[in-house]
């Protein structure tokens, strides 16, 4: 078939990819252009063309400022323990689930733990801070049982934990539902030929239950290395206080202080390409992760 | 003197203790007489259609609104259409809206203006900002600017969009109601308005003395645990330690808190300014030291001692555990209405926000205020509320309109804050006629103030969403009218305004009594923020840092995660981070000032 032919034939097909490729072209690329105020002392007044080039100097001073280590610090450590929690949890619960007989019960629970995903953090965090204050109802259970309260949104031992657990919280339903569905892709007969076999329910899970959804574990791990510098702004801006800067401040936050509060609109956009800087290669390298480990690949 | 206007500013010089001393009762009278003019001020109001006017004199209890003179030269013909920017949001009767409402109609009769609508936001942090600069952007300002944010506005002088009104200012400005209502205390309204001498902008002002606090009590504990309202601090330590060892409070066993505090020290509610004030510092504000320089409050060695005085409060168990966790809103849901403190430094309107709540979860709260108690060396000081916000109203370069929209302003500023006009609003949007069921009822019936405060439907000050006026005695001016009029009226005769103001809700009377209170003591009792202009070059840099270091320090020196001493080693890091270069800064404005 020349390509003549083939064009012939397969014309419709790139003319109705034609809007979806302008799309992308106009409001993913063509704004990319706004990134040169990361180099500038950007006025809107004076606009990209007309303010003045200042080289570096926005990233220098995100560098040296006093605060970078602690808020990058405080941002992985923050991060990976929440994509860890999440994804170890969401396994765990989809498996237990997965193991439920009762469907009405599997479906109760599941909607259950899905449902604080629709909650925005600012109702939450309002919630969350009465829940977790010092005469809140956490802190009453557990002097109900001897325990000593908590400041648990005010210490620095406690702060991370919070913010880790809330998280957790709110997002691992979602999680949980990718994992239902790897799940049911699994051929039921593997089951009955172990079951027959005599392979009891923990046999069954181990040897066909995790290696079946092992694909889509390496894949979801991967892939959210592309989060890693994704801390969860709205939840810690919420959820933080003074006192906990030390543990708490993350990237967004701070740049949330500096930036856009004070209308550092420059500084603001450096923080956000040097984000997308670090985020570009972590995606790059969970694609190679994905493709080496899973058999993931989108080329 | 100005022909326009039929006050003469020489015979007139009310200055604004005359003002307070007068209680507005008499003033409009008094500046009449002076003026040698009729106290009905009657001329022109002929011209405008009795539909148009405000008020519900055909009612049995309603009582009429008196219109001021028609300024000189309007209604303007042929009419003008002046397009400008506002913050909403707003609500209207059907087919009313911003551009067509009992305001424009009526302002337009009088003026001869029409306004058009450019562009509106809600949003009064990331909004407004996005909405101004893309209309700097698109080269589409419009001719008037409502509450431009101080950034915007320091955009706007940069690069020469603003028309310097200076001239028309001198000109036209009523003698009364706009010169004179803005000169107060020393003219501070001017600091961001005026640049290098010209009057770049008006400026918004809000009530005096609104957010200075009175140290809010409860009555029926400090008579439960017989003690009287504390005077010194030395006295509040005792009264809060008493109500703490009774556990007064309403919450789980030993949760009773001496005083309501939160993670801002110097802020708008249940703040602790008042425990600074009292050693003579305040926190976050520009005060001149002994040579006339500014210095940063914050890091004068005197903060020292009062943390560790707040320190000492809280490992006595008389602050909430974790109070810096709360945000200073946060604090009426919690603290005040859940009845876990019996004290807290709060501006008068506290009296309607998270009371309300208290007294609703018990019944036998019984709240009352008094005056800041004074420190240990006799200093009785607070933070002083300034009624001049980093906002103002500017002007389109090459507008040519300046004189009519301040003649608009002041025509509507006599309107509303001379309270001898009784001016409230055009009923059906403002206010209804109810009769005892509830129902809307045209003719008698008691009166629905619900939305009374619609005066943000006015075009430019003294309207504006977020109560602009142009004197900031006005609020305070009201009550005493208000008060005097109840008062030597006969029960029974009282019209329905004065009943819906002052025949109902405990709480809000106690409010008008604070308010008044808080006015009385604005000016004596306060420490001024003498800063008052954008952000200097450091500021913009290392401000946020330095910020996050000090509420840092502040809070774990008064929570004991950091020694007492960590104080001076804080003060030395933010003079070495920048602080210094600020100092310098902030000086070199100040003296640009002199």
């Amino acid at each position: 078939m020349t390509f003549k032919q083939y064009m012939k034939r397969a014309w419709p097909l790139y003319v109705m990819i034609v809007p979806g490729i302008v799309f992308v072209l106009l409001f993913r690329y063509y704004p990319m252009y706004g990134v040169v105020i990361a180099f500038q002392d950007f006025s809107p007044a004076k606009g990209f063309a007309g303010s003045p080039w200042i080289g570096w100097a926005n990233f220098e001073f995100l560098f040296l400022a006093p605060e970078f280590r602690r808020i990058l610090g405080n941002t992985l450590i923050i991060s990976v323990s929440k994509i860890v929690a999440d994804q170890l949890g969401a396994i765990i619960l989809a498996l237990l689930l997965n193991e439920a007989r009762r469907i009405l019960f599997r479906r109760a629970i599941q909607t259950l733990i899905y449902l604080p995903h629709f909650l925005s953090w600012i109702v939450l965090g309002g919630i969350l801070l009465d829940i977790l204050s010092s005469g809140g109802i956490l802190n009453q259970a557990l002097r109900s049982v001897g325990v000593e309260p908590q400041l648990w949104l005010g210490s620095n031992d406690w702060f991370r934990g919070a913010v880790i657990t809330s998280g957790f919280w709110k997002n691992v339903g979602f999680s949980t539902i990718v994992y239902l569905a790897a799940l049911t892709a699994i051929n039921p007969v593997l089951h009955e030929a172990a079951a027959i076999d005599g392979a009891g329910r923990f046999r069954r899970v181990w040897h066909i239950t995790l290696p079946g959804i092992r694909p889509t574990i390496v894949l979801l791990a991967a892939l959210s290395l592309g989060d890693v510098l994704q801390a969860g702004f709205e939840q810690i801006l919420t959820l933080y206080n003074p006192a906990v800067y030390r543990t708490g401040d993350i990237i967004d936050t701070y740049v949330y202080r500096v930036g856009l509060i004070r209308a550092q609109w420059s500084l603001a956009g450096a923080v956000g390409l040097f984000k997308s800087f670090i985020g570009f290669f972590l995606i790059v390298l969970s694609y190679w992760l994905a493709d080496r480990y899973a058999g993931y690949r989108i080329l | 003197m100005n022909k326009r206007f039929p006050y003469n500013t020489s015979d007139l010089k009310p200055s604004r203790r005359d003002f307070m001393r007068l209680g507005g009762t008499s003033l409009a009278a008094a500046m009449m007489m002076r003026a040698g003019l009729p106290p009905a001020l009657a001329q022109g109001m002929g011209e405008i259609p009795a539909d148009l006017h405000p008020g519900s004199p055909n009612n049995p209890r309603g009582w009429a609104t008196t219109l001021p003179p028609i300024p000189e030269g309007m209604p303007v013909d042929p009419p003008v259409t002046i397009t400008g920017s506002r913050r909403g949001p707003w609500e209207f009767a059907d087919g009313d809206d911003i551009e067509n409402s009992p305001f424009t109609r009526l302002n337009a009769a009088v003026t001869g203006i029409n306004w058009k609508l450019a562009f509106t936001w809600t949003d009064n942090e990331g909004e407004v900002l996005q909405k101004y600069n893309l209309a700097i952007a698109s080269d589409e300002l419009p001719d008037f600017m409502e509450t431009v944010p101080l950034q915007i506005y320091s955009e706007l002088l940069d690069n020469d969009l603003i028309e310097d009104i200076t001239d028309v200012w001198d000109e036209v400005a009523h003698p009364v109601w706009l010169k004179e209502a803005m000169g107060f205390s020393d003219g501070i309204a001017w600091r961001l308005a005026e640049v290098n001498g010209r009057k770049m902008g008006v400026p918004y002002i809000e009530q005096a003395a609104q957010n200075d606090k009175v140290l809010w009590i409860r009555q029926d504990w400090l008579d439960a645990v017989g003690m009287s309202a504390p005077t010194t601090i030395e006295e509040l330590h005792a009264v809060m330690t008493a109500f703490v060892a009774a556990d007064m409070g309403q919450g789980g066993e030993g949760t009773t808190l001496g005083i309501a505090a939160n993670r801002q020290v110097n802020t708008w509610y249940c703040s602790l300014d008042p425990i600074f004030g009292a050693w003579g510092v305040m926190p976050r504000f520009w005060t001149p030291d002994e040579n006339g320089d500014l210095q940063y409050d914050s890091v004068r060695p005197e903060i020292k001692e009062v943390l560790g005085t707040l320190r000492q409060w809280y490992s006595e168990g008389l602050l909430a555990p974790d109070f810096f966790t709360f945000a200073p809103w946060q604090n009426s849901g919690t603290h005040i209405s859940g009845n876990l403190a019996g004290l807290m430094y709060s501006p008068a309107f506290g009296a309607v926000y998270g009371l309300p709540d208290s007294v609703a979860n018990d019944p036998d709260a019984r709240w009352a205020f008094g005056d800041i108690p004074m420190g240990p060396t006799g200093i009785k000081k607070k933070a002083w509320s300034n009624p001049v916000p980093d906002t103002v109203y500017v002007f389109r370069k090459g507008f040519e309109h300046v004189d009519l929209v301040l003649k608009q302003m002041a025509w509507w500023a006599e309107l509303l804050q001379n309270p001898k006009n009784r001016y409230h609003g055009f009923e059906g949007t403002a206010y209804f006629w109810r009769d005892d069921d509830g129902e809307i009822d045209p003719m008698g019936g008691t009166l629905d103030l619900n939305g009374y405060d619609d005066t943000k439907h006015i075009w430019g000050p003294p309207g504006t969403n977020g109560g602009s006026r142009t004197d900031p005695f006005y609020e305070t001016n009201w009550i005493k009218e208000r008060r005097n009029v109840w008062a030597n009226t006969p029960d029974g005769e009282r019209d329905a305004l004065m009943e819906a103001f002052l025949g109902g809700d405990p709480l809000s009377v106690l409010w008008d009594e604070a308010n008044v209170f808080a006015v009385d003591h604005w000016e004596a009792d306060g420490i001024k923020n003498h800063f008052l202009t954008v952000p200097t070059r450091t500021m913009e840099r290392a401000g946020a840092s330095l910020d996050g270091l000090e509420a840092e320090t502040y809070i774990n020196i008064i929570n004991g995660q950091e020694p007492l001493d960590r104080f001076d080693a804080f003060a030395e890091e933010w003079r070495s981070g920048g602080g210094d270069r600020i100092t310098d800064e902030v000086n070199e404005w100040w003296r640009g000032q002199m």
